[in-house]
């Protein structure tokens, strides 16, 4: 009981905030919040003993009924899944604060500061409502409610505070993008909310046909599997797009580099999973039969996605271009993993959503970083700086290891678990073989990418420039925080193995 | 006690991380040179107790992943083989860490733990590799030595060339890895276990299709971290780094650990003639082109580097002849002889500024202590007699001879010729006899007392083999005289006949150095690859996605806001414009109700 606290924890940060006239109030009062929230779900792992033991199925709660007829309730279920998902949620949050600790100000007045301040934490505050109540829900509608409410504020989030990005275009569309103004920050939000919509559109299209034509919105209540091959489509291009599943992606990197760093953080962190939630809160266990009919053309998808992200990451300059690309190759890991079937591959599935949301926080962190402190995103502007910020380099250089999935970090025992998972749905078979050889062609190629990126940015050492900076206290913190967690699930990954126990009996092929 | 010395190995780095922290809050407070001292220390406690307990050390277990719902665990086991490998890098190691304590003095304390931290990170991962008895553990400290050989290639970082080469030599080791696992994983699903013995058990009983290939894959990482033919670019190019780096990790350690592994699972490689015949082909080949290439070279570096690969060749020779535990040795007492030569060559380089041997020649005189621990490490390497470097030699050469057909054997002559003529050249070119510049060479004892602890390995060719014998218990067969004569007889005479005709066999022999350059300097080929498939492909790739999907997702507004603006002219503003369209619009549609009606 004491968990649906957690929804009501940010509501009154948002109220503490907007009363607020104190910047100090206005900065720590959310991190604060969040850390008690985060706190709360942690108690509750261990006074439930969810890790030692397999007692712990779900908790239900109902709190009123909207509409009888159609079985439309206020509900909310916590699983082993959602634990998980609700930290990592929490984990970003905190991450997305910390970033806006030192943000980029406008004007010198202390009410213009306090102002903008105000304005961003209350929508991240806003964001994680919807993102946690997202993933406790138990009922269609409330999905697609709290859905709501985590998509209206990226909006305002990047046409308020967002870059304006200096693109050079080409091709035979060129007039169309001169046209839109391509690159500024009216062009990303505006892309990002049309595409959001969209999605949400066929979304909500999709769940009131599964609703109604089964009679009960509660997602427990659906058990006959709605066998029609238009819903899946309306909800697999929903959440598709939502996750940018290839093509429904070029939202993403545009998103990613117009949004200031706490929007990049959020989008890659644990925004760009919402269609992956969908996957396995509502695809998978509800419709069953057909997504795994079309299993092989989501594999082919996420195949796609792997390998054509990491390709077009390969040439970017701009570094949140890079992140953007290499948050979209490694969500294919996820999709592909979902699709085997057998628990190593879910489980790591689970592992891939926590670890690339750990890694995409953290390189998304840096990235930011580097930008406030050299005022340039650009690879090609960048280097030395190994020698001259030697500390922001080495959570870099970690980043980068972590994202190829360097042994002993969360990258190497999700990538780990996946190749797994493909290698045993398919059976010993040559096509095992050539399958598994995605996702490592996916890893040689972030290798390539990524480390071209240290190379020129970090190692090379620029004569020229000899000024010493480097990050203030509060970004190593959450770096650090952020480093020992990927680290710790690298090294005893039987943790978060023994939290999920059983829990990928419900998205298996029945 | 096992645990302690875990503890110790995880607590070198450690205590370089903390010795940093403390060192950039009190600055005055500690000398510089504590980025070494307790490195070293830890490290000789953790190599005295592995020398004299070893017999109460126990197996190791740590669980680590649930995978196809049993649980992998990481085996660290303390048996001989394992052992005897994890006292060579410590030794190394140990000399390694006092040699650098005087080596980068003269660096800022940034750099200085940038060096220390890696070095030690990495001496801990490789003491781990030799101990580790499954293959997830270590496939995990194999990938770290190719982190912390990323980081050492690349520590001038004001030379683009070193970062550049460090850059290749992980991209290519990583590409390997990368089999390496793939391989790891085929197996596994067969075997269910990752503990070599089991994997030994299941590969000889099951031999169809998929261990063949995952046995390949795994040959395919373990070439590249050898620097195995196709992959040998980046080993010479990875001598951008410090020489004590490259002493430790290119020579003696890092680029052996493959063939350790090779030796681990060489009773099941046995049942597999494909692989025995890759394994052997590829050691001949590299064995012959590095050696006839190192004949060839100038650069001091570059030499010693060649010779390397050629002497990893000669380890692989027997593995894939089944007599894997002579590649073994030839590894043990390899590391010795080219960790001292390297560590030689570094203090030639860092007081005369020059790396051609040219310029380096006649400078280092007989007659002193360098002069001399010199002379032994070319001797070794030549394969001379009493000194450890021609024990191993000898059984590989001749084990080889009387197994295989007279071309194999000849190509291996050949190779071992080069092998006297470039350590001969070395030796005869830097060496003086005449007491001249007897005075620059002071006595350090930071840099005597590693060179000299290896120089005596090196030089005790009855000892070291003894003990080798003792520590394995593994019975070679005994050599007879008339063969052991003949050898020594052979490499003495091509080392006194290159001292007299040095010019005229280099002008000879002309055409095998075209022949061995075409093979080796194929790092265009990296390039083009590279660029031609990754940059290429990436630029279509990101021109495709800016210019025809995203194009396609904004033509779509795009058409609609110029409709949009297109009906906008029709309300102009005027009454008379307003009044004629609506005239228009109601004869337009009496038209069409006439039309449709009939009317």
């Amino acid at each position: 009981m004491i968990l649906f606290f957690i929804l009501l924890l940010p509501l009154v940060s948002i109220v503490t905030l907007s009363i607020s006239k104190n910047i100090n109030v206005i900065k720590f009062n959310p991190i604060i919040t969040m850390g008690i929230s985060l706190g709360i779900i942690i108690y509750f792992i261990f006074a439930q003993q969810i890790a030692s033991n397999g007692n712990f199925d779900n908790l239900y709660i109902n709190f009123y009924t909207l509409i009888p007829a159609f079985d439309v309730n206020m509900s909310f279920n916590i699983d082993r899944i959602s634990i998980l998902l609700l930290i990592l949620s929490h984990l970003t949050i905190i991450t997305a604060f910390f970033s806006t600790l030192n943000f980029k100000l406008i004007s010198d007045t202390y009410e213009q500061n306090l102002i903008r301040h105000k304005q961003i934490n209350i929508l991240i505050s806003l964001i994680s409502i919807g993102i946690n109540g997202l993933i406790i829900s138990n009922n269609l509608f409330v999905f697609f409610l709290f859905y709501e409410i985590a998509a209206i504020p990226i909006f305002l989030m990047i046409s308020t505070f967002g870059y304006n990005l200096k693109r050079e275009v080409s091709g035979p569309f060129t007039a169309i993008l001169k046209f839109f103004n391509v690159g500024s920050k009216e062009y990303g939000s505006y892309k990002i909310t049309i595409y959001l919509f969209v999605a949400s559109i066929l979304i909500f299209f999709g769940l009131a046909i599964l609703g109604i034509s089964s009679g009960s919105f509660e997602i427990s209540n659906i058990t006959t599997g709605n066998n029609s091959v238009f819903v899946f489509w309306l909800l697999l291009i929903g959440f598709g797009t939502h996750s940018a599943l290839w093509p429904l992606h070029t939202w993403a990197p545009d998103g990613h580099g117009t949004a200031p760093t706490a929007g990049s953080i959020i989008f890659a962190g644990i925004l760009m999973k919402i269609g992956v939630i969908g996957f396995i809160k509502i695809l998978i266990p509800i419709m069953n039969e057909i997504t795994f009919n079309y299993s092989n053309v989501i594999i082919f998808l996420a195949s796609v996605n792997i390998v054509y992200g990491a390709f077009t990451a390969l040439r970017q300059n701009d570094l949140k271009y890079v992140a953007a690309y290499a948050s979209l190759s490694h969500i294919g890991y996820i999709f592909i993993a979902l699709m085997t079937s057998n628990e190593t591959g879910i489980n790591g599935a689970i592992f891939q959503i926590i670890s690339h949301g750990l890694i995409i926080c953290l390189l998304f962190f840096t990235v930011g970083v580097i930008y406030r402190i050299k005022k340039t995103r650009m690879i090609s502007e960048l280097s030395s700086m190994l020698d001259y910020s030697p500390i922001l380099s080495y959570f870099f250089i970690f980043t980068a290891f972590a994202s190829i999935g360097f042994p002993l970090t969360s990258g190497f025992v999700s990538e780990f678990m996946i190749i797994n998972g493909i290698y045993k749905y398919f059976e010993f078979s040559k096509l095992g073989i050539l399958m598994i050889s995605i996702p490592i062609l996916g890893i040689l190629l972030t290798t390539i990418y990524m480390f071209r990126v240290v190379k020129d940015c970090i190692f090379t050492l620029n004569s020229n420039l000899n000024e010493f900076f480097d990050m203030d206290n509060y970004e190593i913190i959450i770096c650090f925080i952020l480093c020992i967690l990927i680290l710790f699930i690298g090294i005893y990954p039987n943790f978060i193995q023994s939290i999920l126990f059983d829990s990928y009996k419900g998205l298996v092929m029945k | 006690m096992e645990k302690l010395i875990f503890i110790l190995l995880l607590a070198s780095p450690l205590s370089v991380v903390v010795f940093h922290f403390i060192k950039l809050k009190f600055n005055k407070i500690i000398i510089h040179e504590g980025y070494f001292t307790l490195p070293i220390i830890f490290n000789s406690i953790s190599f005295m107790m592995l020398l004299f307990n070893y017999e109460s050390l126990n197996k190791l277990e740590f669980s680590y992943i649930k995978i196809h719902s049993s649980l992998i665990s990481l085996i660290f086991s303390f048996n001989n083989f394992n052992l005897l490998m994890c006292l060579i890098v410590l030794v190394i190691s140990i000399c390694v860490l006092i040699y650098s304590y005087k080596f980068i003095s003269n660096e800022s304390y940034q750099r200085k733990f940038r060096y220390s931290i890696f070095l030690n990170i990495f001496i801990s991962s490789m003491v781990l590799f030799s101990l580790s008895d499954d293959l997830l553990s270590s496939f995990i400290f194999w990938e770290f030595l190719g982190l912390c050989s990323f980081f050492l290639i690349a520590y001038y970082n004001s030379d683009v060339k070193a970062i550049y080469s460090s850059t290749m030599a992980f991209w290519i080791t990583r590409f390997g890895d990368l089999f390496f696992l793939m391989g790891l994983i085929i197996i596994y699903l067969g075997s269910q276990s990752l503990s070599i013995s089991s994997i030994n058990n299941f590969l000889i009983n099951s031999n169809n299709y998929s261990d063949n290939l995952a046995l390949f894959f795994i040959l395919i990482g373990i070439f590249t971290k050898c620097a195995q033919y196709p992959f040998t670019i980046w080993l010479p190019r990875a001598m951008k780094g410090p020489t004590p780096v490259s002493a430790l990790i290119h020579s003696a350690t890092m680029v052996v650990a493959g063939i350790f592994l090779l030796f681990k699972l060489s009773s099941s490689i046995e049942f597999y003639p494909f692989i025995k015949d890759t394994i052997f082909y590829v050691g001949l080949i590299t064995s012959l082109i590095c050696s006839i290439y190192a004949f060839y070279e100038n650069d001091l570096k570059g030499i010693l580097a060649y010779s390397t690969l050629s002497h990893i060749g000669f380890m692989l020779i027997p593995i894939g002849n089944s007599a894997g535990e002579m590649g073994y040795f030839h590894l043990y007492s390899h590391s010795f002889f080219k960790s001292l030569l390297f560590l030689m060559a570094g203090y030639l380089i860092l007081k005369f500024n020059e790396t051609s041997i040219n310029k380096l020649s006649g400078k280092l005189s007989f007659f002193t202590p360098y002069g001399i621990i010199f002379s032994i490490a070319c001797l070794s390497l030549a394969g001379v007699y009493p000194l450890t470097g021609s024990f191993s030699k000898e059984y590989i050469i001749i084990d080889f001879i009387n197994n295989r057909s007279l071309i194999d054997s000849l190509i291996l002559i050949i190779s071992v010729l080069f092998t006297c003529l470039y350590s001969s050249k070395l030796f005869f070119s830097i060496i003086n006899f005449k007491r001249i510049g007897h005075d620059i060479f002071k006595k350090d004892i930071f840099y005597l007392l590693p060179m000299g602890i290896l120089a005596f390995f090196s030089l005790t060719g009855f000892y070291t083999f003894n003990f080798f014998k003792e520590f394995t218990n593994i019975n070679f067969k005994n050599i007879s005289t008339i063969e052991l004569i003949s050898l020594q007889f052979f490499v003495i005479f091509f080392i006194t006949i290159n001292y007299f005709f040095r010019d005229k066999i280099r002008s000879y022999s002309e055409i095998t150095i075209n022949i061995a350059k075409s093979f080796i300097e194929i790092e265009h080929i990296y390039r083009h690859i590279y660029k031609k498939i990754f940059v290429q492909m990436g630029s279509f790739v990101g021109w495709f996605d800016r210019n025809i999907i995203d194009g396609f997702v904004n033509f779509l507004p795009y058409i609609m806001v110029n409709t949009s603006n297109y009906f906008q002219k029709i309300q102009d503003g005027f009454i008379r414009g307003y009044a004629s369209k609506f005239l228009i619009l109601i004869i337009l549609s009496i038209i069409l109700f006439g039309i449709t009606f009939n009317v």
